[in-house]
């Protein structure tokens, strides 16, 4: 059947068949990037969100550092160098090329079986027709079966011009399909390497945040039962009182440690995102 | 066989012929027709009379079919259609009767009360004004039209017509108290006082009381406030039941200055009429003319709650409900709490903050999110609880107190919100305190390790995710 239709179509119908197989490979492959995509941008929203959050744990660490602070001194500044920056929208600001909502929805589709078999029902109609109307002719009107012969050619030789121009059609259209897919997959190439830097980044800060937040909750702990040993009511005439804790050297260590930490959020937040 | 069957035919041509001269010679003469149409009429109209309407029509519709240029018929025809409602079609035979009878038909008369059933009134006022020019003495016309002026309250016209009708007929009982009725409406109560006196005079009946009560009201309006009270203390005594005759007979005490009777008279109106708080009201002014503020203040508070439950429930509620919801949104709006350090200095801000605004301000800025919302509820009910009295302060801040004192007022509710208010206040060094060791509490080391965990799976499946796109775009 191949053959006749390449006949018909002086072998269009072969480039076709070919233009849709490498169509349709691509589309699988690109189909399995975008679902690899899909992925890589859900961990980099889980990665900004575990950002933000050490972030907000880390200004809270800040606060209670100042707090420990205040109840050994009594005028105490707040001091540039430990600070975090407390501006969330620079971590929020993260980059999201072509979005994958826009690369699922564009996935070119083509129904190939359309392709195949439907315009060819055409030309098998106009062949069978031309031989059910010979049977008939031979054993009744010779003349009349000529001119129904004849008709038959011109129907059959009309349709496979038609035909041709359909296949050359579908052939541009497939064409400009796998284009599409050509572009959405450097798009993809352009922006990922971007996206995949950026949530290392990403990574790594929170990383850092998050060990040094697991550090001062640690010691913050140990300092806070020092500092704090009395009990609530006890706690609270000082509080009224405005009562200094007398530091011993161990509890001073400790702070200096706590205040290394500190620090060492705001040499984080230097390493911009 | 063609000619016989020609000689058929010319013989049944014949034949016919004669018939129909014989049949035609057989009818009536002119004036036998006309004599039968005259019987067949003074039928029609015995039959009217009679309110046979349908029977009056079939006749009428024979005469015509006898002579069809008797104005007459057409008039006694349309007048029975007018009767069985049929407006249109009695429309079409009065027409048809003034295009045979002219410009003198009094047709024009019967035409105009079918253009009013109509509701064409322009063609209505053409027709009649036309039948009064050349009829004018006709008093039904006159009526028809004073009655028209007088439902689309052109009283102007409308005495001017009933003034002709009364001129024609001094007796007419209808021209008389429409004439009172229209100079009543004008203003001209002496006039219309004067009417009412000539209908009492000629018809005395049942009316009389009724018409006592009227002139006694006209004699109000113009101040005559002796002769007024002496009319409605005489239908008092006779028991006429009419309700507002109490407020008449008040009012007439006013503008007597004769002020502790009006009260009584008010006060026996109110009793039977407790929802009329504009009686309300003008018996709390008698009673401060009188000087007994005590039963004034009753009355315009009993005033302002009739008046409020007859507010909608939006009208009522809509303001409150708003304050409500732009307090309680606002003030979540400032809470966006951010981790900071409560030391003795924070306790005299959350004071300042309970007195700038007592409702919950100092809960927000100390944290305590879920206890404000609890207490912000108790409140919101208080003050829809409350809402009358709040609408009471505003209008009349004065009788504030008096109004709770009148209502029931949610005392017990009222009571757990001012020990609240009162524990808040003295609390709110300690709430400080609880505030900042809450602030101490830190999250569990454990989870902190979790998140770390979290943190390097997403970073292991974005590698994977780079390494597999970058195979996938290498096979294309």
């Amino acid at each position: 059947m191949s053959i006749w239709k390449n006949i018909i179509t002086f072998g269009n119908f072969g480039r076709l068949e070919d233009d849709i197989k490498i169509f349709a490979y691509r589309r699988s492959i690109l189909e399995e990037i975008v679902k690899e995509y899909d992925i890589a941008m859900f961990s980099q929203k889980k990665a900004f969100t575990i950002l933000n959050i050490e972030r907000e744990k880390a200004i809270k660490n800040l606060a209670l550092f100042k707090s420990i602070i205040k109840k050994i001194k009594k005028n105490v500044q707040d001091n540039i160098a430990i600070k975090v920056r407390d501006k969330k929208t620079d971590s929020n600001n993260f980059t999201n090329y072509g979005s994958i909502q826009s690369f699922r929805n564009n996935l070119p589709d083509l129904n190939v079986d359309e392709f195949s078999d439907v315009f060819f029902i055409k030309v098998q109609s106009s062949i069978s027709a031309l031989g059910a109307k010979k049977e008939i002719d031979k054993n009744d009107l010779i003349i009349h079966g000529a001119d129904v012969a004849i008709s038959a050619m011109v129907n059959f030789l009309s349709a496979t011009i038609s035909i041709n121009r359909n296949v050359i059609e579908k052939r541009r259209l497939i064409k400009d399909k796998t284009l599409d897919i050509s572009d959405s997959v450097k798009s993809i190439k352009d922006s990922f390497p971007i996206i995949y830097a950026e949530t290392n980044r990403v990574g790594e800060i929170a990383l850092l945040l998050n060990k040094n937040n697991f550090i001062f909750t640690g010691k913050f702990i140990e300092l806070n039962l020092l500092v704090h040993s009395k009990s609530h009511f006890y706690q609270f005439i000082d509080f009224l009182q405005d009562i200094r804790f007398d530091a011993n050297e161990d509890v001073k260590k400790k702070i200096i440690f706590l205040g290394q930490i500190c620090s060492e959020y705001n040499k984080i937040n230097v390493l911009k995102v | 066989m063609m000619t016989r069957f020609y000689a058929w035919t010319f013989n049944s041509i014949i034949l016919a012929s004669m018939l129909f001269l014989l049949i035609s010679c057989s009818g009536m003469t002119k004036e036998e027709k006309l004599n039968q149409v005259i019987l067949y009429n003074l039928r029609v109209d015995s039959l009217f009379l009679a309110g046979n309407y349908s029977e009056a029509i079939d006749l009428a519709n024979k005469s015509i079919d006898l002579i069809d240029t008797i104005p007459e018929t057409y008039v006694l025809k349309g007048r029975s259609l007018f009767e069985m409602k049929s407006y249109q079609a009695a429309l079409k035979g009065f027409s048809k009767a003034l295009e045979l009878e002219g410009d003198s038909s009094r047709a024009f008369f019967y035409r105009a009360i079918s253009f009013l059933e109509l509701e064409d009134t322009d063609e209505f006022l053409d027709d009649l004004n036309h039948y009064i020019m050349i009829y004018n003495n006709d008093t039904a016309a006159l009526i028809a039209r004073a009655n028209y002026y007088f439902k689309i309250n052109e009283h102007d016209e409308c005495i001017k017509d009933y003034l002709k009708i009364f001129s024609l007929d001094s007796g007419s009982k209808f021209s008389i108290l429409r004439l009172a009725q229209s100079y009543s409406t004008l203003g001209d109560n002496i006039k219309s006082i004067e009417y009412y006196d000539k209908f009492t005079l000629l018809f005395p009946g049942d009316e009389v009381k009724e018409i006592e009560f009227i002139k006694a009201k006209l004699l109000l309006i113009e101040k005559n406030y002796n002769t007024a009270l002496e009319k409605l203390l005489g239908l008092s005594e006779i028991n006429y039941p009419n309700d507002k005759l109490n407020i008449f007979i008040a009012d007439c005490y006013i503008g007597l200055n004769q002020n502790e009777k009006s009260v009584e008279f008010l006060s026996s109106y109110i009793v039977s009429h407790p929802y009329d708080y504009m009686q309300i009201e003008k018996r709390a002014n008698i009673y401060n003319v009188l000087g007994r503020e005590q039963d004034r203040d009753k009355d315009i508070l009993l005033s302002s709650q009739i008046k409020w439950e007859d507010r909608s429930l939006f009208s009522k509620y809509f303001l409150i409900v708003l304050f409500l919801v732009l307090l309680f949104g606002g003030s979540f709006l400032f809470n966006k709490h951010l981790p900071q350090v409560y030391d003795r200095k924070t306790i005299k801000k959350a004071y300042l903050y309970f007195l700038i605004w007592p409702l919950g301000f100092h809960q927000i800025y100390l944290g305590f999110s879920i206890l404000y919302f609890v207490t912000f509820i108790a409140k919101a009910i208080f003050v829809l609880l409350i809402s009358f009295e709040l609408n009471y302060f505003i209008l009349n801040s004065d009788l504030f107190l008096k109004s709770i004192e009148l209502n029931l007022f949610p005392y017990q509710l009222f009571k757990f919100l001012l020990l609240l208010f009162i524990l808040d206040f003295v609390t709110l060094s300690y709430q400080v305190f609880i505030s900042n060791l809450n602030e101490r509490k830190l999250e569990n080391i454990n989870l902190i390790d979790s998140r770390a965990k979290a943190l390097s799976d997403s970073l292991q499946i974005m590698q994977n995710s780079n390494e597999r796109i970058k195979v996938l775009i290498s096979k294309i």
